[in-house]
């Protein structure tokens, strides 16, 4: 499609703003505060990406060797329900390790030229932008804190006097994309595969992402 | 001769009871086929030409399918209850407050939504509703960091507890054992207690036992963004599910009725906008919904048509009586040590040969509350551990856990759970 190849690529708040509609508590979050929840995650994933390559360098997979996480390739199909796994981390005192899912990964490299055209990703690619996506859980876990504990809480609940307070999970995966985004040197926030995916298996079409963009963008500008 | 039959008798049982076990045959067929071999050994007539006789063709089988004609009544409102509140967004609603008050933290997301489900599966049950249920809540616990089986298992829980106050299933009781509703009502507490305790302290231990922090990228298969249906029903129609059970409890309204009053007042707190299309299509799909269960009440009958008969009932009444429980501790005993005799389609399963030897136990002296109570006990565990409820297997597929090691990690504590119940049961009714 001519259209799609003279798209610019959706900017890093609006993908980031993206991942926050994702977040079960996203209604709760105040218009105003919209954008607080996009740039502060960004910027904390951003300044660590860039301090810890020029520390460590990019080499992900030796990294998380030389933090002794381990890493381990799920054969099985990550799908449960209408949630498909891409890759998790699971921390503890004890063992740190990461799982990715071998099919996803495998497909989303072939998804991938969907929304970005006349780029292509080796399996390698695709594995190092979840590696340091869960490289980024891995060093909240064990020096920054929760990128969404860091940040302010919301209201989740107002009955009356009593008022429940939460923090905004999603905002800790936006700083994981922004991280992998920054460490790998990569075109936009790693997330833009989820909506290829999409489209790649027809939930969803190219025109209608490209017009969701604008939505999102425009959501962003007017809070 | 008697001898004979007794054997023969014995035989039945033992042979079927293995078939169901093994799974060489289903409960919704093996049942009818127990009552028409056990009238048949006791020389019950297949036909006769005088009307007053019981025959295998008229007793058994045409007077057994309709003898649970409540419960199957009980069931198909409870069913078409059920998805009234599903198709009005009620249950959707339900779950996504939970989640909100439940904010960020795994633990208090697997309470809450242990205790939300627990009331939404108090207003209906069975395979669909624990679906619907589950493929709302399941994503959002496992993107919340909670494992597959935490998961799994929170759904599970809420299932049992819902079953004890779900009102649409205990006129069983009432066809089987001839317990009034308000009766089976206020004895409720003493088999929900102890399982809600006992299920709270598993969900905490289950989810802090590896002390790990889940994080994942996982993504809907679906945009968010077009998902249609995110509206909420208005808050004051969330109060719906809990019509039926407060109007026995207080009112001792009849069950039928009680269903009825909850769907009328749904419609009117939810208005949705097409309640006739809503009505009506809700019973049809609840009547699928509860298709196999209602086959299961059939065979059910039958099989205490056959039982109850006088010449089968002559033969196994000295059987029985040899094994019923005479003092408050042989009664606690006996059914907390049998209780894992409910699981694989055993013989204590109250949706098999459980209800027939209720009967009998009855029928030999038993009180039937005293009956009643340790069944309903029993179910306790049947509903959280058995490995061939739908389900379990239906939950055990979507969260993709081993349904083997379920039964392996819930089997002692619904143990500890029926053998509180049945303590405070011995010490009460008996
Ligand atoms: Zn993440």
């Amino acid at each position: 499609m001519m259209k799609t190849a003279e798209r610019t690529l959706p900017s890093d708040n609006v993908l980031g703003y993206a991942e926050l509609t994702n977040d079960l508590l996203f209604h709760r979050i105040p218009h105003s505060k919209r954008r607080y929840y996009v740039e502060r995650p960004l910027a904390i994933g951003r300044e660590h990406a860039l301090e810890f390559k020029a520390r460590y360098g990019t080499d992900v997979g030796a990294i998380c060797r030389s933090r002794g996480i381990s890493v381990n390739l799920n054969e099985r199909q990550g799908t449960i329900g209408q949630i498909r796994f891409r890759a998790q981390i699971e921390l503890s005192a004890k063992e740190r390790a990461i799982t990715l899912y071998k099919s996803s990964m495998e497909e989303l490299r072939q998804c991938a030229g969907v929304l970005l055209p006349g780029r292509s990703f080796t399996l390698k690619e695709i594995t190092d932008i979840h590696l340091a996506h869960e490289l980024f859980h891995d060093l909240e876990f064990t020096e920054l804190g929760y990128t969404n504990k860091r940040l302010d809480d919301i209201s989740s609940l107002s009955l009356g006097p009593l008022r429940i307070r939460a923090s905004v999970t999603k905002t800790s995966e936006i700083a994981a994309h922004a991280f992998s985004r920054y460490l790998l040197d990569l075109p936009c926030l790693p997330n833009l595969l989820d909506y290829a995916y999409m489209i790649h298996s027809g939930t969803l079409t190219a025109a209608e992402f490209w017009r969701q963009t604008e939505v999102w963008s425009g959501e962003l500008e007017n809070s | 001769m008697e001898t004979v039959q007794i054997i023969g008798i014995l035989l039945v049982f033992i042979v079927f009871v293995g078939l169901m076990m093994t799974r060489k045959l289903t409960t919704l067929l093996a049942l009818p086929m127990m009552a028409i071999l056990l009238a048949a050994i006791a020389g019950i007539p297949l036909l006769s030409d005088n009307p007053d006789t019981f025959t295998i063709t008229k007793g058994v089988l045409a007077g057994g399918a309709m003898k649970l004609s409540t419960a199957i009544a009980g069931l198909i409102f409870g069913a078409w209850f059920g998805q009234i509140l599903s198709k009005v967004g009620i249950t959707k609603t339900i779950i996504r407050k939970a989640a909100e008050l439940a904010g960020d933290k795994p633990l208090a997301i697997a309470i809450i939504f242990f205790l939300a489900a627990s009331v939404i599966f108090s207003a209906a049950n069975g395979l669909g509703m624990v679906i619907l249920v589950g493929t709302i809540a399941i994503p959002i616990m496992l993107t919340a960091g909670l494992k597959p089986f935490v998961s799994g298992l929170v759904v599970l829980l809420a299932n049992a507890v819902g079953v004890v106050f779900n009102v649409s299933t205990w006129a069983i009781y009432t066809d089987v054992l001839k317990v009034p509703t308000n009766t089976i009502a206020s004895y409720s507490l003493i088999c929900a207690v102890p399982l809600i305790v006992i299920a709270l302290i598993m969900i905490v231990y289950y989810t802090r036992k590896d002390g790990k922090v889940r994080r994942a990228w996982a993504m809907p298969l679906k945009p968010e963004f077009q998902a249609q249906d995110t509206k909420n029903v208005r808050a004051i129609a969330l109060i719906s599910p809990l019509v039926p059970v407060l109007l026995v409890f207080f009112l001792k309204v009849d069950i039928v009725s009680a269903v009825f009053m909850g769907a009328v007042v749904t419609l009117l707190l939810a208005t949705p906008k097409r309640p006739i299309h809503v009505l009506s299509s809700a019973l049809v799909e609840g009547i699928q919904d509860v298709a196999g269960a209602l086959g299961l009440m059939i065979g059910i009958g039958m099989l205490l048509s056959a039982v109850t008969a006088p010449p089968v009932a002559l033969l196994i009444q000295p059987l029985i009586e040899g094994i019923i429980p005479t003092s408050p501790l042989m009664y606690i005993l006996v059914f907390t040590l049998l209780s894992p005799l409910a699981i694989y389609r055993g013989p204590l399963n109250v949706w098999g040969l459980g209800s027939g030897i209720a009967a009998l136990i009855v029928a030999g002296g038993m009180a039937p509350v005293a009956a009643m109570l340790a069944l309903r006990i029993v179910s306790n565990l049947q509903a959280v551990s058995d490995p061939t409820n739908s389900h379990n297997v239906w939950i055990a597929d979507y969260t993709k856990t081993d349904i083997i090691e379920t039964l392996r990690k819930t089997l002692p504590w619904m143990f500890a759970a029926v053998m509180i119940s049945m303590i405070i049961a011995g010490l009460t009714v008996f």
